[in-house]
């Protein structure tokens, strides 16, 4: 029930982040093999499984940055956008990937509160997986969503 | 706009409106919307289209993991419906183990580099204090010995004056015995004398520990301290018949004292012609250091030559040995000896030659009115007769002879251009007996030969050297001759050859040049010869020739030495050795070229002495000349025989006295033990032997009883010194020559404490290597089945062990076939296309699984995956100690050949836990590592599929060697089966010995029966060890055998105290009037043959003979049995009495010649054969408490032909060994 629940929105918040598609793959089995061999969710989730299986996932994407000792970068190939009708030369293919580069760019914090939003959670369950209160989260999708904005059109 | 520009009111409603339409999913704007918002809206749009799907086959793959994970560990759902919370695993919650294990195995591989480093650079921090032995390793309790102790600098190059050097003795169990202290002097350089402890024996070691303030050495060099013996072996006689007796005696003395081995056991030991041990026996020597054995030979024995040998052990178990061998067959003994003689002992080709034949019975009568047989023969491709002479001998037993030699004979090239021309003479006395001889005579190309050698057997450059030149006649004779002698093509120098052929050339050559020598030889009568040779100089610019004035020195005299050098400098030492212990060492500087010694010759000098003279350069080498000389002690023993008669009777007793003497004052008796032999000389004439060589025997060192040049006229006795002056010089020039280049026998011990130095730190170097290389093999081995095991339990800890396994065997099917395509295919490419080396496709392939390996690392470490990391950090590991005993190896450092085998069998598991590895992450949906993994698994796959058909290959071609070596053996074993030999029983009588001896005395006269002669033994006497009295007297009595003939006696004495003796002498046994019968060595049954009976009458008047045969059963006479004939003085005649054989076996013939004034009868015994065809069978078995052995007869053998010999070996084994030792000994075994 939470496996399907969660996959695509697990999927989609490590490929964001990590941005190489092989990688989020085995990220993404790795989520959910752990979220099974440790159920049920930890408390401080507020037996919230959707957050408690994000939080594996945030913590796995920080274990990949912090073992490979580097930040987020974003490879100039390899862009997995599955937007159909986004195809090499098309502007919406290349907007996404300029789109993807610029997220690349925000702090961690916004990173996490964009992706985790993108991935379908509310301003709960982000404060949840981040351990931020509701409104806290909210204040920080917005501020997020405003520097991102900013980036793209400066 | 920014953000700063809102309210914190205004941000936090935006925020809430903005939550409520993403919640809402309400992306698109409204027209009363925020600007902000609307932006905000859009972008959010924007980046939502931007957020990448999952492959959908993700989802399905991811959710068979959990399924799976879930059904194979059995898990039970909670009450709620979920599972059950997982315990954490020991890693996950012992994290430190794992940056533990990585540091620790990284460690490891780090020191094992480290200790390659440091075991390679060892020699690197040797000192250069280096000290120098000089001495020998062999060592006699209670004696004096010396060494040398030189000190230098090796770095500067300088010898160390005031070096302490202190030297003692550690014996191998007990306490270490200082024996010397003392500083070196201005040469850097210590003489040490010391006295060897008198209670010690067997390995030791010298300690020398040397301090300067260069530094400080322990040179530690092995010794042995022990007693040397040498035997002297000696037999009766040199020739056997089957069923005699091998008389054995051994003289052991001490080599280095000739003080008797007292109480040693000396082993005697035959072996027969095939190798067969037939007598091994441990007799106690006596006070005269005398053993002796007997040995009965069988009736049936191998025939052939026997081997006698006796031997000592020493101390340490090492064995001193003496052999000699015998020959046994059956032959007849001569009844009269012929002797060829030419007028002169060597021929040119087309000479006239002229000679005499004599023939002379061994009684001492000659053999008038012999026919004489004489032929001549050449051998070029075979053998042909060019002459061929009939005559008689006269009254005296001559025939003078004369023919004409070829003009041409074909000379042999090893024989330096000289030809041989046989004579073969037959005489026939009047009985109708023949004897043979034969005589070679030597055929010159050239009337002289011309041979020269160096004083020192090479050149030593920069210094004047000797060189011999011998001139001879081919027949060995020196040859007086004026000499003319070119060097290297130079004005030529002349020279004189005097009376003994020999003449000194000195020369001073240059280094490390080829010097040839043209020399022209001119005697008195015109002959002349001509020889170039071409000798070799020594490569080295400092080199030392010794000199000592003569060759052979009596005690007493003072040995004069002179040591050249051509480097004006330093010291020589003079080192004295005599059986391998130094007995003294000197020194003297170098003045003007040379330094001189002069040593007084002590009692305690005698005997073969080494006498080495060397310097020590600078930089440690040393260089060096040996001589040998002998010195000898004037007091050896004189022994005096005096018989009671001239002559004897046969069966007569006689008395023998023997009185042995101070040699050199004859009326001084000297207390002794003899051995007495007593032997037909008839026996010599069939072979030689030559017993008076005892004391040079032990003089000489064996080695040298064969010189390397052969001075003609001086054979080896003749070093002995002799009072004549001349005849002195002239040997001691010949000895000279002769041993001018004998091998060293004893060579000075070098130790060199730097080197030695070097030597442990390179055994030591070799021995870390050897560790590293191990090591190294045995992480190899050990870190591929870790590897595979840890993937094995991290798949099993996840539940998907039995999948991937399953995967993994597909994989490695697929990869079995595709694998070795590709391997092949590389290869092919590579030589066909780019031309390259097999080798160079696995180095190629060799660096793409390295790059491989670092990319998989990188990701491994990037991605945290704790079992790639630790598959990674293994394989790293793995590489380094590739690298490790790749470096070792390359130093020396090898592995042994099992650990390599295991080591690379092991490199397989790699392959798998990689594969393994593959398969079991991407069953967990991580594809990439499922991806890196198998590519991993299958790159370092791919060479070792090739090395596998590699060593396939390898393995099949030395199996397929290995089959023929094997075949071999089995057939060589089966040859071993059928041997068969015998042993002699005690009980064995000698051949001829008689049934009963008749008493003593001569009484048949005229018509009373004559005495019986029947005992005709070839030893009459045999005593190993006879003592005389204080005064040296002693009287033997032996009863005399009833062979007429001439006896010859050897005595051989030796004292308590080392000096020796011997002496050979004939004793005759006659009588006027005799008969004799000429039997052959054997008959066969039904034979019909003529029995020739010679009548020898050496009365003054003739006399009427009447010669009767006594009948018995073996025979029957078929002609009359009695002859009477008239035979006059000093006549002889022969009659026949022919008879047919009826029975075998070892029979007797008698004969009785009646005379009117003196009689004699005679009887001897023959073997008689069967008359059929022997036929041999062998049965083997075990002999346990008793065995009984049928053997069939068949009715058709010849009755009482039939023997059965048993042979009883103790075991298996020893029957093969002893069949093994036959099949080593033969030439092709």
């Amino acid at each position: 029930m939470v496996y399907a629940e969660c996959f695509r929105g697990v999927y989609g918040y490590i490929a964001a982040r990590v941005r190489d598609s092989e990688t989020a793959e085995d990220l993404t089995s790795e989520t959910f093999l752990r979220a099974w061999r440790r159920w049920p969710p930890r408390k401080t989730t507020g037996n919230v499984p959707k957050a408690w299986v994000y939080q594996i996932a945030r913590n796995l994407v920080t274990d990949h940055y912090r073992a490979s000792n580097r930040r987020a970068t974003v490879p100039l190939d390899g862009v997995d956008v599955r937007d159909p009708q986004a195809v090499p030369g098309d502007s919406g293919h290349l907007d996404a990937m300029a789109l993807q580069m610029t997220l690349a760019t925000l702090p961690e914090r916004d990173q996490d509160v964009l992706t985790l939003r993108l991935a379908g959670l509310s301003n709960r369950e982000i404060g949840t997986v981040l351990e931020l209160s509701e409104s806290a989260a909210g204040m920080a999708c917005l501020r997020a969503l405003r520097r991102l904005r900013e980036r793209v059109e400066a | 706009m920014t953000v700063d520009s809102h309210t914190e009111r205004e941000d936090k409603e935006l925020a809430e409106e903005l939550a409520a339409r993403l919640d809402a999913g309400l992306l698109t704007p409204k027209e009363e919307d925020d600007a902000e918002l609307k932006a905000l809206l859009a972008t959010y749009s924007e980046l939502q289209g931007a957020v990448p799907e999952p492959d959908p086959s993700l989802y399905k793959q991811v959710k068979r993991s959990i399924v799976r994970e879930e059904g194979e560990q059995g898990r039970q759902e909670t009450p709620s419906g979920r599972p059950r919370e997982r315990k954490p695993s020991f890693w996950s919650t012992q994290r430190w183990l794992a940056p533990a294990f990585y540091g620790l195995t990284a460690l490891l591989v780090v020191f094992g580099f480290g200790a390659l480093w440091w075991v390679d650079t060892l020699p690197a921090r040797v000192d250069d204090q280096q000290t120098i032995l000089v001495g020998q390793t062999q060592l006699m309790p209670d004696s004096d010995a010396s060494l040398r102790v030189v000190v230098q600098d090796f770095g500067k190059g300088v010898p160390i004056e005031g070096a302490l050097v202190r030297v003692s003795l550690r014996p191998s169990e007990g306490r270490t015995v200082p024996l010397f202290e003392g500083q070196t002097d201005g040469t850097g350089s210590l003489p040490v004398q010391f006295r060897v402890p008198a209670d010690a024996s067997g390995e030791a070691s010298l300690v020398v520990v040397t301090e300067s303030e260069a530094g400080q050495d322990t040179v530690e060099q092995p010794v042995n301290i022990q007693r040397e013996f040498r035997l002297l072996l000696s037999s009766d006689k040199p020739l056997y018949q089957p069923g005699q007796t091998i008389h054995m005696r051994a003289l052991a003395l001490s080599s280095f004292d000739q003080m008797p081995a007292r109480g040693a056991a000396v082993h005697f030991l035959v072996e027969d012609a095939k190798g067969n041990k037939v007598f091994r026996e441990s007799v106690k020597a006596s006070e005269y250091g005398i053993a002796a054995a007997d040995f009965v030979l069988a009736d049936m024995v191998n025939q052939g030559n026997y081997k006698l040998s006796a031997s000592i052990e020493g101390a340490e178990g090492d064995e001193t040995r003496s052999e000699k061998t015998v020959e046994v067959r059956p032959y007849v003994l001569p009844k009269f000896g012929v002797e060829v003689s030419t007028g002169r002992s060597y021929y040119l080709p087309g000479e006239r030659v002229e000679g005499v034949v004599q023939a002379d019975y061994f009684f001492g009568k000659p053999v008038a009115g012999g026919q004489v047989q004489i032929s001549g023969s050449v051998w070029d491709v075979e053998r042909t007769e060019v002459v061929d002479l009939l005559g008689q001998t006269d009254g005296n037993g001559s025939y003078a002879f004369h023919f004409e030699l070829p003009a041409y004979f074909a000379g042999s090239g090893l024989e330096s251009g000289q030809a041989e021309f046989a004579l073969e003479v037959t005489v026939v006395d009047q009985t109708d007996h023949a004897e043979q001889t034969s005589r070679v005579l030597p055929i010159a190309e050239q009337p002289l030969i011309i041979e020269a050698v160096p004083e020192s057997g090479v050149l030593k450059p920069g210094v004047e050297n000797i060189v011999y030149i011998l001139t001879s006649y081919p027949d060995g004779r020196p040859a007086p001759a004026r000499l003319e002698v070119r060097v290297n093509g130079q004005e030529a120098v002349e020279a004189v050859s005097g009376e003994y052929g020999l003449a000194e050339v000195a020369f001073t050559p240059r280094m490390g040049n080829y010097h040839f020598f043209e020399i022209i030889a001119s005697d008195e009568t015109g002959l002349a010869a001509r020889r170039q040779v071409e000798f070799e100089t020594e490569e080295r610019s400092d080199s030392v020739l010794l000199r000592a004035d003569r060759a052979a020195y009596v005690v007493g005299e003072t040995m004069q030495l002179v040591a050249l050098s051509p480097v004006d400098f330093g010291s020589i030492y003079l080192d004295i050795v005599k059986a391998g212990q130094t007995l003294s060492t000197r020194s003297g500087l170098v003045e003007g070229g040379k330094a001189e010694f002069a040593v007084d010759l002590s009692p305690d000098l005698y005997g073969t002495l080494e006498l080495h003279a060397y310097k020590v350069l600078l930089d440690g080498t040393i260089v060096r000349d040996t001589r040998l000389v002998v010195v000898d002690e004037a007091n050896e023993v004189g022994i005096a025989v005096t018989p009671d008669q001239d002559s004897y009777l046969p069966g007569e007793m006689a008395t023998l006295d023997f009185h042995t003497t101070d040699a050199q004052d004859p009326e001084a008796g000297v207390q002794t033990a003899l051995g007495l032999a007593i032997v037909d000389e008839s026996v010599f004439a069939l072979q030689r032997q030559d017993p008076g060589f005892a004391k040079l025997y032990f003089m000489l060192e064996q080695e040298l009883m064969e010189p390397f040049y052969q001075v003609k006229g001086f054979e080896m006795p003749a070093a002995v010194p002799v009072d004549e002056e001349p005849i002195r010089e002239a040997q001691d020039q010949a000895v000279k020559a002769t041993w001018a280049d004998v091998p060293v026998l004893a060579i000075s011990n070098l130790s060199n404490s730097r080197e030695e130095k070097l030597d442990a730190i390179r055994t030591g170097q070799r021995e870390g290597f050897d560790r590293i290389g191990t090591l190294s093999a045995l992480g190899l081995t050990l870190i591929p089945p870790v590897m595979f095991a840890g993937v094995v339990i991290a798949f099993w800890q996840a539940g998907i062990l039995k999948r991937a396994l399953v995967r993994l065997l597909a994989a490695l099917g697929v990869l079995t076939v595709t694998g070795g395509v590709l391997a092949c295919g590389l290869v092919v490419v590579a030589t066909s296309f780019f031309f390259i080396g097999e080798e160079w496709v696995l180095v190629l392939l060799g660096g793409a699984l390295g790059l491989s390996l670092l990319a998989f690392t990188v990701y491994a470490w990037a991605r945290g995956d704790p079992l790639a990391r630790f598959l990674a950090q293994l394989s790293l590991v793995w590489i380094g100690l590739v690298a490790l005993l790749v470096l070792s190896a390359q130093q020396g450092g090898e592995p042994s050949e099992w650990l390599a085998i295991t080591a690379f069998l092991a490199y397989l598991l790699i392959p798998g836990a990689y594969l393994l590895f593959g398969q079991g992450r991407w069953i967990q949906a991580r594809r990439l590592f499922g991806k890196l993994g198998t590519g991993m698994g299958a790159l370092s796959a791919v060479p070792t599929l090739v090395l596998m058909a590699l060593m396939v290959l390898l393995i099949a071609g030395c199996s397929g060697a290995m089959e023929s070596p094997l075949g071999v053996l089995s057939d060589e074993v089966g040859d071993v089966g059928g041997f068969a030999s015998r042993q002699a029983g005690a009980d064995w009588k000698e051949a001829g010995e008689p049934e009963a001896l008749n008493e003593v005395g001569h009484e048949a006269v005229g018509a009373e029966r004559p005495r019986l002669r029947q005992y005709f033994p070839e030893t009459l006497y045999w005593a190993p060890e006879v003592l005389t009295d204080e005064g040296g007297h002693v009287s033997v009595e032996i009863p005399m055998a009833d062979s007429i003939t001439k006896w010859r006696l050897t005595a051989l004495a030796s004292t308590q105290d080392g000096r020796l003796g011997s002496t050979t002498r004939g004793v005759r046994v006659f009588q006027d009037f005799f008969a004799d019968v000429d039997l052959p060595v054997s008959l066969t049954q039904d034979d019909e043959i003529s029995i020739p009976v010679g009548v020898f009458n050496y009365l003054p008047e003739a006399q009427q003979v009447r010669v009767e045969v006594e009948e018995e059963d073996w025979f029957e006479l078929t002609g009359p049995g009695e002859r009477t004939l008239t035979i006059a003085s000093n006549d002889i005649e022969v009659v026949y009495f022919p008879i047919r054989v009826l029975k075998f076996g070892r029979q007797g013939f008698q004969v009785t010649a009646w005379g009117e004034k003196m009689s004699d009868a005679i009887r001897r015994t023959v073997n008689v054969v069967p008359n059929g065809k022997a036929i041999h069978h062998t049965e083997s078995d075990w002999l346990r408490e008793s065995k009984r052995v049928p053997v069939t007869v068949p009715g058709t053998a010849v009755q009482g032909a039939t023997a059965v010999e048993v042979k009883i070996y103790p075991g298996a084994m020893a029957q093969a060994v002893e069949g093994l030792e036959k099949i080593l000994r033969l030439p092709h075994g």
